[in-house]
């Protein structure tokens, strides 16, 4: 019992941080960091085509991209700094906030849209764009517009107000669409067209670039009327009125100077990289009337839109906010509703890989301890190195995304036909599972190694066939043996089973990364996830105790040995 | 799907060296800061003096419930944030040194149960003798004990490495690209994903089987 | 009733056994016996098809080992069996070891192999221990436990491999007074043992070993009295001087 009170403490300990007087963030202006710092940190897209993504060689370009890079160079000079270090760091739809929150990121343009719940935690710049949402589909769909897609499965990514949309038009008209929800553009893009969603809804600009990365752009169309307009603004710290100010002018300089056309003709009408194609997307009117008169109208009407005027400038620090998880998400119930269902797939992953992965284990454990089968001993090394040698990440995307395109034609086809979470799920599942079972079989071999030979002669010179001294003898033996590192692995099911975070099930730590994308509040969504796996450890860590006391044999120390 | 298409992946060899070197870094600062920290740590927990073996414990045990995922966006997401509250200094781009802090406590974490039944393993006559030679404690430890305890555990300290090798394809969670990041961004980049997960796991699985062949013959030799 | 004929074996470059022949009549007690690395524990170990032999032939109770279809778990059924260290089945209480095989091999009942046992405790005087753990018995009485559940197979034939190396000396007695009264009973018994004083006081005949070849097979007063090779004699010597 000491043990597990130890256990407990950090509980404890995580209760000290979150009582503690909470550090402010020093809210010194991000103009005078830069000065300090030398250096300003600007956040880019990796895959929003074309807006902010990777060319050749690595290199960051693309529309906002080259009005950011405009933006530092006016910063340089302003600040007479013409030394000033530029770093660019990667961001996606799931962290972005929260990186220019805590100070990682300065500014951030890339297809980021402006709307009330973001404004309440960070700052937009004039608006940089104006999007439509729409749908992307291969022509032979028949999928034209929103209404087509009742019953279907649809593409969208995590953490983008497109996703928003979707579940609450899914909601709202019961038009039961399977979502599913990406981690960036790129592998929504690929999810549509490796056919496991008929349609992938986003921003129509990013459509229309996510369509020139396919390997026959013809085949694919942007449809739909636009579900909302958006308007994407650059991302800065709150409360920062004279950077604020200063990436304003400079963008509405280039706008009303006539560059901001010319660069929008470099990425929406003319060829752009890495193919060489070109999106033919016309500047929109409303794109024309922003150039002519920059502002910051965001299109989400239930807020009073930021008018320039000048607020207070306070020090701002974070503001806890643990009400949240009772408040109500966009699709109904609670955000601790989130975390329940988070925690029901974790557990429900992690216990059902176990099983698997033991029924799995074992034989290939005395397989592997076999001496009179040379052959059988080889095949489950074999098993057990290829599956213990390669990462768990890696293995897991190669059962997502390349096992049903190697599966012969009609079978992937199947396949994904699947409702997604049943697809994200299965992956996950097998994935965990297989990979357990090399780590149990090399625990049942270890521990059927460690069992003196005699014990099996012993049962031998009695009669018993070898089948009878595995079934009476030696496994009995041999759980007891592994029975507390078992315990350790079944621990590392349930913390690989994160790993299924990457390919979109919703299980515990997704949970924690939507709530920040929903709530911007990452300490409570962080705290909160971490509580519930050091629970989930607690839970596995007693019932193995229990298990243990009962399986102890009289004089015997733990683990079997005399 | 007609063919598969490993062409990117030789256009790109010095990209998929850049991640390399990422992931090389990472492995090797946890590692080393690992197995320092947690031959501390492993001494903590075994100390007569309870309040120090009570902490370490507590370190052990709570970095070993945390999903590594999880302990990886605390120190990208969480953990900066604190500190600039606390030491007012601005951050830059922290991926790659978050990163790696995060691995080096987590594994410490690890390490320090390898090391700490290592200790165990040795006789503990092997105390008493160095005690009696008039040694002190520490010099007992560092001297006698220690080496010992490394030996019998090299083989799982190797498979331990393995299982951080891999693990550290994991800094895809913050958008840092080791080798499996830049391999899946050149992948979606060229439209040949598929063929790029099959060639890093395949990279992947020869350094891993590498090393734990090694273990293997390593553990034969200890066991003899 | 154990007939070894030219037996050979080796492991890789290493002659275990070179040409080994003896036989061994029903009622006879025959010690075993030879400076350690000199094969005897080998020897006892192919007579229940523990180890394969590359060369020559083992017949018990008239079946031949080496004949492919021999059912060897029928034969090791009837060989009873003893070990250096015991190997008693440290997760099941004394009573479970003894009806394991009782059940699962001789397809007895639970009660009938329950009510076999315990005469058989009481034969090697342990009848108050049947519900204990191998753990919580001192080792000699763990190896009155091994013979008790050799015998409960029936067996026609008993081989004790060194089963008093591993004991405290004051526990030695105690097992070697139930192997003495096992033989005055008229079991066919081998036994490798350095326990001089038992083969003097009960085996018919001592078998000599030494680098994997049977130097001596005589009669046992004849083989301490007498010793037909130098090398027995002074194996024999270096036994007595201690």
């Amino acid at each position: 019992m000491p043990k597990s009170f130890r256990i407990l403490v950090p509980f404890a300990w995580l209760l000290v941080i979150l009582l503690s007087p909470q550090p402010v963030l020093a809210q010194e202006g991000t103009l005078r960091k830069i000065q300090e710092s030398g250096a300003i940190t600007l956040g880019h897209r990796e895959s929003s085509l074309p807006f902010s993504y990777y060319g050749d060689n690595q290199q960051v370009i693309g529309y906002s991209h080259t009005l950011m890079l405009r933006v530092a160079g006016a910063i340089k000079a302003h600040l007479a700094m013409p030394d000033l270090q530029v770093k660019l760091m990667p961001v996606n739809s799931s962290n972005r906030i929260t990186l220019v929150q805590n100070g990682t990121v300065d500014l951030e343009c890339g297809s980021t849209t402006n709307n009330a719940e973001r404004r309440k935690q960070v700052a937009f710049s004039n608006t940089i764009f104006i999007v439509g949402t729409r749908l992307l589909t291969h022509v032979s769909s028949g999928v034209r517009d929103f209404a087509d897609l009742a019953g279907k499965t649809v593409v969208t990514t995590a953490g983008t107000t497109s996703e928003r949309l979707l579940r609450r038009m899914n909601d709202e008209q019961r038009m039961a669409m399977n979502l599913i929800s990406a981690k960036d553009h790129g592998e929504s893009f690929m999810i549509l067209t490796t056919g496991r969603a008929v349609a992938f809804m986003m921003d129509d600009a990013l459509l229309f670039g996510e369509r020139a990365k396919a390997k026959n752009p013809r085949d694919w169309i942007v449809t739909g009327t636009p579900l909302s307009q958006e308007a994407y603004g650059c991302m800065m710290r709150k409360d920062d009125l004279r950077f604020r100010a200063l990436v304003n002018d400079t963008l509405a300089r280039i706008m009303t100077s006539g560059e901001a056309e010319r660069i929008y003709a470099q990425w929406f009408t003319s060829p752009i990289p890495p193919k060489g194609l070109n999106l033919h997307f016309p500047i929109s009117d409303a794109m024309k009337k922003l150039f002519l008169e920059p502002n910051d109208l965001s299109f989400d009407q239930d807020e009073p839109r930021q008018t320039g005027a000048p607020t207070p400038l306070r020090a701002t620090g974070y503001h806890w906010d643990w009400d949240i998880l009772f408040s109500p998400t966009p699709g109904g119930g609670t955000y601790l509703h989130w975390l329940t269902t988070g925690l029901f797939w974790t557990v429900l992953l992690s216990v059902s890989a176990w099983l698997l992965a033991l029924l799995l284990g074992i034989p290939l454990g005395i397989a592997r301890a076999s001496t009179r089968w040379p052959a059988l001993r080889n095949t489950a090394m074999a098993y057990v190195e290829l599956f213990r040698d390669i990462p768990l990440l890696v293995q897991l995307f190669l059962w997502y995304f390349v096992l049903p395109e190697l599966l012969p034609g009609p079978w992937g086809e199947a396949v994904k036909g699947w409702r997604p979470e049943v697809q994200q799920f299965l992956a996950a599942w097998l994935c965990l599972a297989t990979f357990t079972a090399a780590r149990v079989a090399e625990q049942v071999r270890a521990a059927l190694q460690a069992i003196p030979r005699g014990q099996k002669e012993a049962a031998l010179a009695l009669g018993l066939t070898s089948a009878q001294a595995y079934r009476w003898v030696l496994l009995p033996v041999a759980m007891r043996i592994t029975l507390p590192p078992m315990t350790s692995e079944f621990l590392n099911v349930f913390k690989n089973s994160s790993v299924a975070t990457t390919i979109g099930l919703l299980e515990l730590s997704r949970q924690a990364q939507q709530l920040v994308d929903y709530t911007a509040q990452p300490y409570e969504a962080f705290i909160a996830v971490t509580l519930l796996y050091l629970l989930i450890n607690l839970t596995v860590l007693f019932g193995m105790r229990r298990l243990e006391q009962g399986m102890r044999v009289p004089g015997l120390a733990q683990g079997g040995r005399e | 799907m007609s063919g598969l298409d490993f062409s990117s992946a030789f256009f790109a060899w010095p990209l998929l060296l850049e991640g390399a070197i990422v992931t090389a870094g990472i492995t090797l600062t946890a590692m080393l800061a690992g197995l320092v920290w947690g031959t501390a740590l492993a001494v903590a927990r075994l100390s007569p003096v309870q309040p120090l073996a009570w902490l370490a414990a507590l370190y052990v045990n709570l970095f070993r419930s945390v999903p590594l995922v999880m302990v990886i966006l605390w120190f990208f997401l969480i953990v900066p944030e604190v500190l600039h509250g606390l030491f007012g200094r601005a951050v830059g781009d922290i991926r790659l040194a978050s990163a790696m802090v995060a691995f080096a406590l987590f594994e410490a974490a690890y390490y320090a149960e390898i090391l700490r039944a290592g200790i165990l393993s040795v006789p503990r006559g092997q105390m008493e003798a160095g005690l009696a030679l008039g040694l002190t404690r520490g010099a007992t430890m560092r001297g006698i004990i220690l080496p010992q305890a490394f030996r019998n555990m090299l083989p799982l300290l190797l498979t331990q490495a393995v299982i951080l090798f891999q693990d550290t394809s994991l800094v895809y969670v913050i958008g840092l690209a080791d080798f499996f990041g830049m391999s899946y961004k050149i992948g979606d980049r060229d439209g040949t994903l598929p063929e790029m997960l099959i060639l890093a796991g395949a990279v992947y699985f020869c350094i891993g089987l590498l090393i734990s062949r090694l273990a293997a013959r390593l553990q034969k030799r200890v066991s003899r | 009733m154990i007939s070894i004929r030219n037996v050979s074996k080796r492991f890789g470059a290493f002659q275990v056994l070179d040409g080994c022949s003896a036989e061994i009549k029903r009622g006879e007690v025959v010690v075993v016996c030879g400076p350690s690395g000199s094969g005897k524990s080998t020897l006892i170990r192919c007579v229940n098809a523990l180890e394969p032999i590359q060369a020559g032939e083992i017949v018990v109770d008239g079946v031949s080992l080496t004949d492919s279809a021999t059912d060897l778990t029928r034969l090791r059924a009837r060989v009873g069996m003893v070990f250096q260290h015991f190997e008693l089945f440290g997760h099941m209480t004394i009573m479970d070891n003894l009806c394991l095989a009782q059940v699962k091999v001789h397809k007895r009942d639970r009660a009938e192999a329950e009510a076999k046992g315990m005469r058989l405790l009481e034969r090697v005087g342990l009848a108050d221990q049947a519900t204990k753990y191998p753990a919580q018995l001192s080792g000699g009485q763990q190896q009155r436990v091994a013979i008790a559940r050799a015998l409960c197979m029936d067996p026609v034939c008993m081989l004790f491999d060194e089963p008093t190396s591993s004991l405290d000396p004051e526990m030695v007695g105690e097992v070697l007074e139930v192997m003495v009264e096992l033989a005055r009973e008229g079991m066919t018994m081998m036994v490798v043992t350095h326990e001089m004083g038992f083969a003097r006081k009960v085996a018919n005949r001592v078998i000599f070993m030494d680098q994997g070849a049977i130097l001596e097979d005589a009669p046992s007063r004849t083989f301490f009295d007498r010793p037909g090779t130098e090398r027995a004699a002074r194996f024999l010597s270096r036994l007595l001087d201690h």
